[in-house]
């Protein structure tokens, strides 16, 4: 108890201090807070999937090395539904589109449709290089040649216009945008857009990598704010429903909303970019930040009740509850600190920046919250005394008198869920793929489910092909090798086509030979593969620099696919790397592109889930079993905080919800934060045990003082969540309700659970008196 | 007032047209006019640079003019695959007359004639294009003097050329600023603009030196800054009138 008084007697002066200082206090929170928000105009959001990696991350490494040799691999594809793209009028139109897009599409480096791929042709005794279509004025039989020969060639077939000639596609590729401070690629899409907007004739779907991270900022944009207000509201209806006091739900509300501000003002301070990570932040703090002001509240008000003057009921509000809170903070700032642990950037900023949130959440709780909390003359924010029980005492008391008396099914029942949710955790799936994360409808998504109808495939895994030295993709067996390559993936269920420099080198040796069909292969001898080339660069050859290397050492293999689950990305890598294996000998294979991206996130939410639950798992044990003194104590108290991780993904995996990467923060966010309730119902339970030297007294009291608030903010925690569910993301949603299931079935599991394990196993050594009735906490805390 | 507008078109005009003593062609044609000999050949290396890596082509080249036509003949000796890949090309004077190419591949000892277009495309995967390469007849172009000014201690013109509409087409450019050396009469400095006007590469033309009386710029550094990318053309053996054989320039010479 020495310790107690101790804490009790520096709380005291300290509480003090800050009822004097409270209009300082009041006077610093308002300069900080005006500061803080003048810097939320600062906020940049961006989605794009590569700023998830870390610098040196193995994927990424190998996406830039692709982009130096090959060039930017990010394309926009306007797509065009026309009768028929090879009539006059429409050819016409296309083209003005096209010029359009052409003349104004910023950081564009090339731009391909119909109207000005080029056509190289063998003739008797020459080649014909030329454009496809060399003038829009041919008349009707010459287009039906060019239609005739578009669509049955493969380097234009679904391409860049689809075999039925229904769709007509305009490419738009870019150079290497400029370094600059802000993302350049999203220059693209606004003016794409305003360009596409005149062409209201045209039914035109638009899809692209630069389309996909704007019109996901967009929605980001949309949706935070709804975010907000929705968990905003949500709580103070609950604050409302459950102190049924103004102070009770302006003081929280109030705190928890300056905490939001003063962090993002520093996470704008600090650089940050927000994504749809660190998008959550906001509302992630409203609903974590909250507890510590509930508490203090709520012991507030009961000291109130007691009877106790506004000062008297600080004092003794502060003593009881500073040690608790602090140590939530702390534990709950480990819990997001544990997503440094992975290799994910955005997690890694939101796990610094959310662990920043709790800590301003507790300094608002005193510069803000006690400040305001002691206003007001002797006695008059004496709350009016709950006369009788009211629902909520009900409840608590079933649950208490069903724990004492039957711990046993309380125990089988954990266990069986424990068991079931386990299974559940098996089951659950992985997926990076974004679109999939939309609903059927969603605008995005049609488009690109268009593209994979009408042209093949939207996504494509890329293949490079090294030998190691300058000049030997012009090896003929490296050359065979290629197409080797090529025929294997053309032959896999996930691919719809593929392109490599095979393919213009069978080209340029048909035309050599007088545009022969026989002569569409490969040419027998490694000189013929050189001298080709030489033509194939000089004569026009736009397509080179794509699929080979400058110094000839490396080749590109495209094989384009429709949208895959991440699942099925995988498998086709596993299926290309096995084949490589086993195949091809004249050089080195390595796979990249924008699907080696998305299995590449895959397995860092794999993995990162895995490391960030076990770091914040054994920070978090170590920091309970120092507080509690007790090893035995300490990791007793971790069962309710590891369950209802394993329920809230077990659940995932029997809702059949798939763990995309918001999914990745659930597990160290659900043990961060429902440790703030072991922390409460722990901390108190020795209390008590202490005193009364009876665990079922301890438990009993433990339920009546803190029962209340940890219920209360539990629901406040869960509806708070419920914001997220308003979105058109999959993930966002599963992540609500998900995080739902984890904290109502922590305090559960902290209600029902953690007192029956705490009578069996005893780790505060046996009892030492018989059962008392105990008298009201505070007597014992002025004792 | 009718007057006075008059007077002010008529004084501006004449002030425009007096301002330089040459006008913008007439610059082209001395340019046209440096090369007095019936023929050439040199030998050229050309180095190319991108983002660290390095490329090396070894090539020879002949020329003789027909008049105010011309024949060339490029042979490629470097790299050792593509040994005696010969390019022949005639080109003519005539805006109308679309030039000759052929191409003679010497693994499968066939000759092709290639038509159509390719003179936008790289060559050699070098910074130059195949039209950068080739000698451009004067009225291709409209050619503005914009400048008279001096480069180091030089005294240049600056001209802007602009490929009339029917060679608008086949070129890469939509225009191109020339410095054009007073005494000289060589290109010192050339930039390139893409067809959305945008700067697309630049070309500095040095170490002239007279050759059989000839003024002649040995060296040529092409800089493509949006590809990270630089070509030097440095030329070797440089040599004028030799009495070049006509059969040389036919296609039936091309294979061994």
């Amino acid at each position: 108890m020495e310790r107690e008084n101790g804490v009790g007697g520096f709380t005291a002066g300290a509480t003090g201090l800050l009822i004097r200082l409270r209009w300082i206090s009041l006077a610093l929170v308002v300069v900080i807070t005006v500061f803080a928000f003048n810097q939320l105009a600062n906020l940049q959001i961006d989605n794009s999937n590569e700023t998830f990696f870390r610098h040196g991350n193995d994927t990424k490494v190998r996406l830039d090395q692709f982009k130096e040799t090959f060039g930017n691999d990010d394309f926009v594809f306007v797509l065009v539904d026309v009768d028929n793209t090879f009539e006059s009028a429409t050819l016409k139109r296309l083209g003005e589109l096209a010029e359009l897009l052409e003349l104004e599409t910023p950081h564009l480096l090339e731009m391909t449709w119909i109207g000005n791929v080029e056509s190289i042709e063998g003739v008797p005794g020459g080649i014909v290089i030329e454009d496809l279509i060399p003038d829009l004025g041919l008349s009707r039989s010459e287009l039906n040649a060019v239609a005739e020969r578009a669509t049955s060639d493969p380097l234009y077939k679904d391409r860049i216009v689809s075999s039925d000639k229904r769709t007509a596609g305009i490419l738009l590729e870019f150079e290497n945008y400029p370094e600059l401070g802000i993302d350049p690629r999203k220059d693209v899409p606004p003016v794409i857009n305003d360009i596409i907007a005149d062409f209201a004739d045209l039914n035109t779907h638009v899809v692209g990598g630069p389309i996909m991270d704007y019109e996901m900022d967009l929605e980001t944009a949309r949706e935070a704010p709804r975010w907000m207000s929705l968990a905003l509201g949500a709580m103070v209806l609950m604050l409302l429903v459950t102190t049924r006091s103004f102070m009770g739900v302006l003081v929280p509300a109030l705190t928890v909303i300056l905490s939001v501000i003063w962090t993002m003002g520093i996470v704008s301070l600090l650089g940050f970019t927000l994504n749809l990570f660190v998008i959550l932040v906001p509302t992630l703090l409203l609903c974590v930040g909250i507890g510590d002001a509930m508490h203090v509240v709520a012991e507030f008000r009961q000291g109130l009740n007691e009877g106790l003057s506004r000062r008297e009921s600080l004092v003794h509000t502060l003593g009881l509850v500073t040690g608790p809170i602090l140590l939530t903070t702390i534990t709950t700032a480990t819990g997001f600190l544990a997503f440094l642990a992975t290799d994910l950037v955005p997690l890694r900023e939101l796990g610094i920046q959310a662990a920043i949130g709790v800590w301003v959440a507790l300094i608002l709780t005193f510069l803000f919250a006690v400040p305001v909390l002691s206003m007001g003359g002797a006695g008059s924010g004496k709350s009016p005394k709950r006369s009788g029980k009211d629902i909520f005492d009900h409840f608590l008391g079933a649950i208490t008198f069903l724990t004492l008396r039957a711990p046993v099914p309380i125990a089988i029942l954990f266990a069986v869920g424990t068991g079931a949710a386990l299974y559940g955790v098996s089951i659950v799936e992985i997926e990076s793929n974004t679109i999939q994360d939309l609903p059927e409808d969603y605008p995005m998504r049609v488009a690109f489910e268009y593209v994979d109808e009408q042209m093949g495939g939207s996504m494509s895994l890329e293949l490079v092909v090294e030998t190691g030295e300058a000049d030997g993709i012009k090896n003929i067996s490296v050359m065979r090798d290629i197409e080797r390559l090529q025929a294997y993936l053309e032959s896999h269920r996930f691919v719809t086509q593929t392109s490599s420099v095979v393919d213009q080198i069978k080209q340029m040796h048909r035309a050599v030979y007088e545009n022969k069909e026989d002569y569409y292969r490969l040419p027998e001898k490694s000189s013929q593969v050189a001298e080709y080339l030489l033509l194939y660069e000089s004569g026009g050859g736009s397509q080179l620099e794509k699929y080979v290397s400058f110094t000839y050492d490396a080749a590109r293999v495209q094989a384009r696919t429709k949208s895959l689950t991440l699942a099925q990305v995988q498998e086709l890598e596993r299926d290309v790397e096995r084949f490589v294996a086993e195949n091809i000998e004249s050089a080195e294979v390595k796979t990249t592109g924008t699907l080696s991206l998305m299995s590449g996130l895959g397995d860092l939410i794999k993995v990162g889930q895995g490391q960030s639950f076990t770091l914040a798992f054994f920070a978090i044990a170590l920091i309970m079993v120092i507080t509690l003194r007790s090893i035995k104590l300490g990791l007793i108290a971790m069962v309710p905080n590891v369950l209802p991780v394993f329920f809230a993904l077990g659940a995932m995996g029997w809702l059949g919800f798939q763990l995309n990467m918001i999914g990745l923060v659930l597990a160290p966010m659900i043990l961060g934060v429902a440790v703030d309730d072991t922390v409460h119902f722990f901390v108190r339970y020795r209390r008590y045990f202490d005193q009364f030297g009876s665990y079922e007294t301890a438990y009993r009291e433990t339920m009546r003082t803190v029962g209340r608030p940890l219920l209360f903010t539990t629901m406040v925690l869960v509806l708070g969540f419920m914001g997220f569910t308003y979105t058109v993301f999959d993930g966002p949603r599963n992540f609500a309700m998900s995080s739902g299931i984890a904290f109502s079935s922590a305090l559960f599991a902290e209600f029902l659970l953690a007192p029956v394990l705490l009578r069996w196993l005893k780790p505060l050594g046996p009892e030492t008196a018989p059962k008392e009735e105990a008298p009201s906490p505070l007597v014992t805390a002025k004792a | 007032m009718r007057l006075m507008f008059t007077v002010l078109v008529v004084s501006t005009a004449f002030s425009f047209g007096s301002a330089y003593s040459l006008t913008g062609r007439d610059i082209a044609v001395k340019m046209d006019e440096v090369d007095t000999s019936a023929d050439s050949q040199r030998n050229a290396t050309m180095v190319i640079e991108r983002a660290g890596q390095k490329l090396v082509r070894k090539l020879k080249m002949q020329g003789k003019k027909y008049g105010v036509d011309e024949r060339s003949l490029i042979t490629f000796e470097e790299p050792a695959d593509v040994q005696d890949t010969k390019y022949l090309s005639w080109v003519y004077d005539a805006t109308d007359q679309e030039d000759d190419l052929w191409v003679y591949f010497p693994t499968d000892n066939l000759v092709r004639r290639i038509s159509g277009g390719g003179k936008k495309g790289s060559f050699m995967r070098s910074d130059f294009a195949n039209e950068d390469i080739e000698q451009r007849a004067v009225d291709d172009d409209v050619h503005t003097l914009v400048e008279e000014t001096t480069m180091g201690d030089r005294s240049v013109y600056v001209l802007e050329s602009v490929p009339i509409e029917i060679k608008a087409a086949d070129s890469n450019y939509a225009k191109r600023k020339v410095w054009v050396d007073a005494e000289y009469w060589l290109p010192v400095k050339i930039e390139y603009y893409d067809q959305r006007k945008r700067l697309l590469k630049t070309m500095i033309q040095g170490d002239i030196q007279n050759i059989d009386g000839i003024w002649t710029a040995t060296k040529l550094i092409m800089e493509t800054p949006r590809k990270n990318s630089k070509t030097l053309m440095q030329y070797f053996d440089v040599q004028y009138n030799v009495g070049l054989d006509d059969g040389a320039f036919e296609q039936s010479a091309l294979k061994r």
